[in-house]
């Protein structure tokens, strides 16, 4: 090995587990050096044992940007805030080549999250290289073990803001508790309901509702099948018809059972016909197909498209125009409000799906936790407002604390 | 009330008129000007400026139903891929329906490049795993854990070019070509977490939803419908479906605003009386 | 009866709601296999509900051809389909064996070539169905488009003239009237540079696109999160009963 001449060995060389991760990386972390300049290189060679043999694991140049990552997030999000990772370099390491078998790496395993069995040490040993002179630094040599976190810190601010924002909306609906008597904003739609009930009960007609093409593992599904329950009451008492083609199988008799006890709510249990609530395909345009010859042929008086929907919302509410039925949407998919908002005559948007229980039942722990989201929207607007403004005038270290990793 | 308003144009006749404006332009055989798109440029960009042998990852995640604004933008990647020589590997979690569409894509182009490419070396198709979230989770881990084999029912492991790759980030460049959900997954639980490099070729519906993702660089250029796989295919420089499917669609939408004019004129002359 | 069908529902509800919240915010191995397998457990409760989907199919259709009610002979066509492409899915064919060149092996419901019958109603029957299905928005969306763009007032007026601009927008002559109209306005002077491009179509369309369009999206998309997690929360804290069938009791 030349002797160094010229180049300064950087200081705070370490090898440690990288944290916030699964155990399967580790972090190789040493300081700028003076010497840092084109032309220096830092190579950094890996053993999973103290004595070799050693295999080169990486090669970066010392100035070379793409080499390392200066503010990673992760490693430092919390110094990166305050601007100190900038003189920092550092690689993170996933796994050591083979010293015997060419194209091999061996990965780095806590041994932990894989097998019972002692814990695996990794060795690294950092050199700085100068080509042109041949020179050759030894910038330190060190050991880790990899370990799998429970918590991902980086993510802290995420889950703080989640508990803050479930925080309000648990105190919202225990507020709603002692003062019942809640504002809520008119919801033309969901105004319209007994309005295109009652049409279907003067018509003779049935209502044909559709739950939408997710499954119950879908938020849009729930609200949707929980409108239904409220809808079937209403359509119980008012001794009309309700048709239920369901999309999912597992919807099917979630839908099958929430009829049949609105049915019996209502005092009408004789009028629930179970075969009024079917399973058709769950095949996107099977399904369309098969809706529109229901509306085609049995001529609803009133559709509502309540949950998610793809491509087909055009074709199913424009069918339904063509027969003359009112037409009530709601859904979360922003792609295809538009088509229902052109076609249908009442659109809940967003939210107004899932505010529509709370809404249609006048539930007060329901209406309350509409309070807490609006309460939440307004903190969110605030600090849109706040970060916007002081980004502006360049302090984006909020902006840093809510980045995702 | 719903009752449709009286129209001053029957539906029929809008129909009609639809059907003509699709059926005579595709008969037809005249040269469109061109369609400059920033996002479709910066997508072949990147994949010309792979290097030979780099291995690129393509979902295929559409139906039948999306087949006719997606099929042509995956021939035109898929020609690029090959003409430049480099490794495709190609599966889909979308649905059973869509493998089909893959194969026949895969097996049409391959015929084209027929003594250039070879299966096994230059591209693979390794199937349908269901699940999308787990299987993306999978892959950015272990991508033999998902798929241990090729739709032939051979190991990829040791496969020529499956050389190198052990998980997502391993892939020079990532694309899915989706009409559903998927890009989210992908970009949620994929490129988010393993910061590989993602494109995206989707229906102009939803191309929208990933502006934010263009501009926050986590996807290098997306294709967007019909009219960006028409500029696409302008660009690899080989003709395909998009060009005649292109004038229908030209004229569809040039119809579509005259009836939107004409139906206002006479909305306005009917409130006048 | 009631400890069946309301307690242990809601209180897995809540246990797995909050296992959930936790997850993402956990990047330990285990973690990730708790979220396979809870993947893993509902794609195979959805299968084995399809079971239950085809029991209502069956009873729903059997019972019209039983009863000869109206349309009872679209049923009878349901149901031979079904049987037909079962049957098919489950024709061996000879393919080639990938393993042993020049060998030949069966394969059930063959092997993605037209030539097999599975495949056959594959590529003849399911796929120019489900395309014709999809091309039949395009004759619908200009029936919507003149029913609902009346410039009634300014919000319609503003969604009229968007529309126009994206349709124009988005085909090629577009992109050329754009350069036109730009050309035109190379004269006046006061105008800003930008309405002097020849991309001047594609850039409205773009503009229109990512800033109104998206400023939009995004607020929409805030409401849907964030009514979600409200929703979730009545769901995990059993105060949303209503999906186990029946509400509060």
């Amino acid at each position: 090995m030349a002797l160094a001449q010229g180049l300064v060995k950087p200081e705070g060389f370490e090898v440690k587990d990288r944290p916030d991760d699964g155990g399967r990386w580790l972090v190789v972390v040493w300081r700028e050096s003076p010497s840092d300049a084109p032309g220096a290189k830092y190579v950094l060679f890996g053993s999973t044992s103290e004595g070799g043999p050693w295999t080169q694991v990486a090669e970066v140049d010392s100035k070379a940007p793409e080499g390392f990552q200066n503010s990673n997030p992760k490693m430092f999000w919390l110094a990166d805030l305050f601007e100190q990772a900038k003189h920092r370099h550092y690689l993170e390491i996933r796994s050591i080549p083979h010293p015997t078998k060419a194209n091999h790496s061996i990965p780095l395993w806590n041994a932990s999250s894989r097998s019972t069995g002692p814990k695996r040490s990794y060795y690294f040993r950092l050199e700085m290289v100068r080509e042109s002179t041949g020179e050759r630094l030894v910038v330190g040599s060190g050991d880790a073990q990899p370990i799998a976190n429970l918590w991902d810190s980086s993510k802290s601010t995420i889950f703080l803001g989640c508990v803050g924002f479930c925080a309000l909306v648990l105190t919202m609906i225990r507020r709603a508790r002692k003062n019942p008597d809640m504002f809520v904003r008119r919801i033309p739609g969901l105004d319209a309901v007994d309005e295109a009930i009652g049409r279907a009960t003067e018509m003779g007609k049935p209502v044909l509702y559709l739950n939408g093409l997710l499954g119950m593992e879908s938020i849009s599904t729930i609200a949707s099948t929980s409108i239904l329950g409220r809808l079937a009451r209403r359509i119980a008492q008012y001794d009309s018809q309700i048709l239920v083609p369901c999309y999912d199988p597992v919807v099917l008799p979630i839908c099958q059972e929430i009829v049949r006890e609105a049915y019996l709510d209502a005092g009408r249990p004789d009028a629930f016909r179970e075969e009024s609530i079917y399973f058709l395909s769950n095949d996107q345009f099977s399904y369309v197909a098969a809706v529109d010859g229901i509306m085609m042929r049995d001529k609803p008086a009133a559709n509502f498209y309540m949950g998610y929907y793809y491509a087909e919302s055009l074709l199913l509410a424009e069918t339904g125009a063509a027969t003359g039925a009112i037409q009530i949407a709601g859904t979360d998919s922003v792609t295809q409000l538009p088509f229902f908002i052109a076609a249908c005559d009442y659109t809940l948007i967003g939210e107004e799906l899932y505010a529509a229980s709370a809404y249609l039942s006048r539930d007060p722990m329901q209406l309350g936790s509409l309070k807490g989201l609006d309460y939440g929207k307004a903190v969110l607007i605030a600090m849109l407002l706040v970060g916007t403004l002081l980004v502006s005038f360049e302090l984006d270290f909020v902006r840093k604390l809510f980045a995702t990793f | 009330m719903s009752q449709e308003t009286k129209r001053p144009i029957a539906r029929w006749v809008i129909f009609l008129l639809v059907a003509l404006a699709a059926v005579i332009p595709y008969l037809m055989k005249f040269e469109l000007p061109e369609l400059p798109a920033e996002v479709v440029d910066a997508l072949y960009k990147e994949v010309e400026a792979l290097p030979e042998g780099t291995p690129v990852l393509i979902s295929f995640d559409f139906d039948p139903g999306a087949e006719a604004e997606l099929d042509p933008m995956a021939r035109a990647i898929l020609r690029q891929c090959f003409r430049k020589k480099l490794r495709v590997i190609n599966l889909s979690l979308y649905m059973p329906q869509a493998v089909p569409l893959m194969q026949g894509v895969i097996r049409d182009i391959s015929k084209e490049y027929e003594g250039r490419v070879t299966k096994g070396t230059d591209y693979v198709v390794v199937g349908f795993s269901p699940a999308a979230q787990a299987s993306i989770n999978g892959m950015g881990e272990d991508f033999y854990s998902v798929f241990p084999r090729d739709m032939d029912d051979r190991p990829l492991k040791g496969m020529p070019v499956m050389k190198g790759i052990s998980t997502l980030k391993d892939f020079g460049l990532v694309i899915d070509l989706a009409a559903g959900s998927l890009p989210d997954y992908w970009l949620v639980f994929g490129q988010s977490k393993h910061h590989f490099k993602m494109g995206l070729g989707c229906t102009a519906v939803m191309a929208t939803d990933y502006y934010p993702y263009l501009q926050s660089k986590q996807l290098v250029g997306m294709i967007g419908g019909m009219s960006a796989g028409y500029r696409y295919e302008k660009l690899v420089g080989i003709p395909g479906p998009a060009g005649s499917a292109m004038r229908s669609l030209s004229v569809i939408h040039l119809l579509i605003v005259a009836l939107v004019i004409v139906g206002n004129i006479v909305y306005f002359a009917q409130r006048r009386r | 009866m009631r400890f069946f069908k309301r307690t242990i529902p809601l209180a897995l509800t809540f246990v797995i709601g909050v296992v959930f919240f936790l997850q993402p915010f956990s990047p330990h191995p285990f973690s990730g296999k708790l979220l396979e397998l809870f993947s893993n457990w509902v794609a195979i409760v959805a299968s084995v509900s399809l079971v239950l989907g085809l029991g209502s199919l069956f009873l729903v259709h059997l019972g019209k051809i039983r009863k000869q009610g109206a349309g009872w002979g679209y049923s009878a066509v349901l149901l031979s389909c079904f049987f037909w492409i079962s049957v098919a899915g489950f024709w061996p064919m000879k393919v080639d064996d990938p393993q042993h060149e020049g060998q030949t092996i069966w394969k059930i419901g063959g092997d993605g070539v037209i030539e097999s019958h599975y495949f056959w109603i594959y590529w003849n029957v399911y796929r120019p169905c489900g395309a014709t299905m999809f091309s039949i928005l395009g004759f619908f969306i200009a029936s919507a488009a003149f029913r609902a763009f009346r410039a009634r007032s300014l919000e319609a007026t503003l969604l009229l003239v968007s529309a126009v601009i994206i349709m124009v927008g988005n085909i090629p002559w577009g992109f050329e009237w754009g350069g036109g109209l730009a050309g035109s306005l190379k004269g006046v002077n006061w105008l800003p540079d930008f309405t002097k491009a020849q991309t001047l179509g594609p850039d409205i369309r773009d503009w229109v696109l990512t800033v109104p369009n998206m400023a939009a999206k995004r607020a929409i998309l805030f409401g849907v999160v964030l009514g979600g997690i409200a929703t979730s929360l009545r769901i995990i804290f059993g105060i949303e009963r209503s999906y186990l069938g029946g509400g509060r009791d």
